[in-house]
């Protein structure tokens, strides 16, 4: 397979403390990878490294074949997580200087701001200042800025935080075409439904480290049908008598529990029959948000059993 | 060094800059303000004449009084009857600007009463007073017309600067004050355009642009643009200022000759005429611009460090402290360096190379400095700049990233490591 971006042994440290350990991907082309991991994990110093915003104290980063470098970063289009743009500049100026300082001629820079002005039905705010225009309308020409010069490969940090339902719909789109015209999407985010939907692999960051990393659905299969998704009408209180599982979610008349090791699925049906009117009862693969925590917590006791 | 994306960024700092009103109004403004300032006074004193002061003189004896009389024949008036408790209340009603009052007995000792008129009112009537004194004093003695004439007797100083170029007729003054409108000229322009660096850098960190713009630059090309740029935003606006007053040099005499040749006697006509507004030579305008320049390089380093490494404008202030002190000891030490160019102190300090722009540019104004002198101050200062602009870009590549730690300098230092 035809990898677009490979960290080998990449490590990058501030003073003592270490932000991104040794780290080994490999990105495939065309596909969405998703990186994920708690807060101050390492994805956002990682995802500057590829960007060659800065440089890794160990290790290398390759991109497209080449090393990460100033020529890589034209083959990106980097949306970071804290963006914006000048707020006294023009709309088409403002794009226009973007667009050339990723090094496209003033001429194709041009033809290629108006097509996605067009597209995103902006094109009569060409000459407003930043500054007049709404949130919402500041959000789509930040995705233009990150993505007017047609690279090859787009990383997006926290791309939905801040965005309005519409603008996330927008960009969930426009993701989903650059997929399917052959691009690679990077994109690092907190909120796993959008990973869920759209990422065909994914890594997991904890403290620097990856501590997961594949396909989506293998790794998801790997996990089996270990959950419980259960309805019902009734108390709940047995479910806190349960013996063996662990109760992920729980609201009114909802749970979602997992099963540990010696739990016996027909034992807790029998159990909710005896107490409650089950409307449904299911054993599904765990969600990401289950395979998130409980990876980053067994990684984390183990770190701090060692 | 990406060269082409280098000269994108200065484009873009030079024109946003140059294109805002605030920059055009002050650049057209200040010239006409300076201009206001300067030549209304002598357009005023030459149309309005001097108001004639009348000041009672309560004298019994007249002596000191004919004397006055002598001096100033238009301001003093002889009340030597009139009670001195009415006189007093004249001078309160402002029916006369002052009172003086000799005694009979000790003329060395006159009184003098005034109600407005203020500081320089006292200071003419001492003068005048102390002359007639002197006056009386060598009737007395019978010393005759001769002494009394050879008290009045001074030299006739003809001040003329020596250098290499030859003699030129110049008192001092002129170019002490030339010295010191270029020496704060500088002064002025390090310290703002050092601000605008370190307001456009906090901007962009504040905007959340900068790593954006940093995926496509490394972080020393968009500083060194950005520090290029404003520069040259600074040097716009000092040609715009040497052509306005130059033109206004070339104009300002014969206007001056017209103005006071319409209301006032042909004698005042003829001294206002020689009013000039003092040439300054090319080669000074050449160092003023490179001073400028270097000097600004190495501030602006600073600036542009500060900026990335706070938050917001309020932070900065504990970071700007030192930078303002070295910014601020040369215009201490100004006066002492223009008076006397050569001493040590002015000579040691000259050289330091975050005060030369300022401290050896007023050297070159006010004395002949040897070129190897110049040459050094200029060595000193181009290393001194290269070295902040490299510490500075440590410091910046780091500190655009940083949000919502506050920056101390211990933090700073160890950014420089990173």
């Amino acid at each position: 397979m035809d990898y677009v971006c490979t960290l080998d042994g990449v490590t990058k440290r501030y003073g003592k403390f270490t932000a991104v350990n040794s780290v080994n991907l490999h990105i495939p082309g065309g596909i969405i990878y998703g990186i994920l991991g708690p807060n101050g994990a390492g994805k956002t110093s990682t995802l500057r490294m590829v960007n060659a915003i800065t440089a890794p104290d160990e290790g290398t980063i390759t991109i497209l074949g080449q090393k990460a470098g100033e020529n890589s970063q034209q083959q990106i289009g980097y949306l970071p997580e804290e963006r914006g743009l000048y707020k006294k500049m023009k709309v088409g100026e403002q794009l226009l200087y973007l667009c050339q300082l990723k090094g496209l001629s003033k001429s194709k820079a041009k033809e290629s701001i108006n097509y996605w002005l067009e597209r995103f039905e902006a094109s009569t705010w060409i000459d407003k200042e930043i500054n007049e225009l709404s949130k919402g309308m500041q959000q789509k020409i930040q995705f233009i800025a990150t993505i007017a010069h047609d690279p090859e490969i787009y990383i997006f940090d926290e791309p939905f935080s801040g965005l309005d339902p519409i603008n996330s719909e927008l960009l969930k789109e426009v993701i989903l075409e650059l997929k399917a015209s052959g691009k690679s999407i990077i994109f690092a985010t907190h909120r796993m439904e959008q990973v869920e939907q759209m990422c065909d692999n994914i890594c997991l960051f904890n403290k620097g480290s990856v501590i997961l990393e594949g396909e989506l659905s293998k790794i998801k299969r790997s996990y089996g049908e270990n959950t419980i998704i259960i309805n019902f009408d009734g108390s709940d209180a047995f479910i806190d008598n349960l013996e063996n599982v662990r109760i992920n979610n729980k609201s009114n008349n909802f749970a979602e529990i997992r099963l540990l090791e010696g739990a016996d699925d027909q034992q807790i049906l029998r159990s909710a029959m005896e107490n409650a009117h089950i409307t449904r009862f299911q054993l599904v693969q765990p969600s990401l948000q289950e395979i998130f925590i409980s990876s980053v917590n067994s990684s984390s006791t183990q770190s701090a059993e060692a | 060094m990406n060269l082409s994306k280098l000269i994108l960024i200065f484009k873009r700092e030079y024109l946003t800059r140059i294109r805002t009103k605030a920059f055009i109004i002050t650049t057209l403004l200040a010239p006409l303000f300076i201009f206001a300032v300067t030549l209304l006074p002598i357009l005023i004193s030459s149309f309005g004449g001097e108001d004639q002061k009348i000041i009672a003189v309560s004298d019994p004896s007249g002596d000191l009084f004919t004397q006055l009389m002598v001096i100033d024949g238009d301001t003093y008036v002889p009340r030597h009857s009139t009670p001195v408790d009415t006189l007093k209340q004249l001078v309160t009603e402002n029916e006369y600007d002052g009172l003086i009052i000799v005694s009979e007995n000790n003329i060395q000792e006159p009184e003098f009463f005034y109600s407005s008129g203020g500081l320089e009112l006292v200071s003419d009537v001492r003068r005048d007073l102390d002359r007639a004194f002197v006056q009386v004093k060598l009737k007395e003695k019978n010393l005759g017309d001769e002494v009394s004439g050879l008290l009045q007797a001074r030299t006739n100083l003809q001040a003329s600067r020596l250098s290499k170029e030859g003699e030129t007729e110049d008192d001092g003054l002129s170019s002490f004050i030339i010295a010191y409108i270029l020496a704060f000229s500088i002064y002025m322009a390090l310290f703002i355009y050092g601000s605008v660096i370190m307001r456009g850098v906090l901007e962009e960190k504040t905007n959340r642009i900068v790593e954006i713009v940093i995926s496509s630059v490394k972080p020393v090309e968009l500083m060194i643009g950005k520090v290029l740029g404003v520069g040259f935003v600074g040097l716009t606006q000092f040609v715009v200022w040497a052509l306005i007053f130059s033109s206004i040099a070339f104009f300002s005499a014969p206007l001056i000759a017209f103005f006071t040749s319409t209301g006032a006697s042909s004698a005042t006509a003829a001294a206002s005429s020689s009013v000039t507004i003092p040439t300054i030579e090319f080669s000074v305008w050449i160092y003023f611009i490179l001073y400028y320049l270097v000097g600004y390089l190495m501030y602006a380093a600073l600036f542009a460090a500060i900026g990335s490494a706070v938050d917001s404008e309020t932070e900065t202030q504990q970071l700007m402290s030192p930078v303002i002190v070295f910014m601020i000891i040369p215009m201490i030490l100004l006066g002492k360096v223009a008076s006397d160019p050569m001493a040590p102190i002015s000579v040691i300090t000259s050289y330091i190379p975050l005060f030369s722009p300022v401290l050896m540019m007023t050297r070159i104004m006010v004395a002949d400095i040897p070129f190897w002198e110049i040459a050094l101050s200029f060595l000193l200062m181009i290393a001194t700049a290269a070295l902040f602009i490299w510490v500075g870009a440590k410091i910046y590549r780091v500190g655009i990233l940083m949000y919502g730690k506050k920056a101390s300098f211990k933090e700073i230092i160890k950014w420089m490591r990173y």
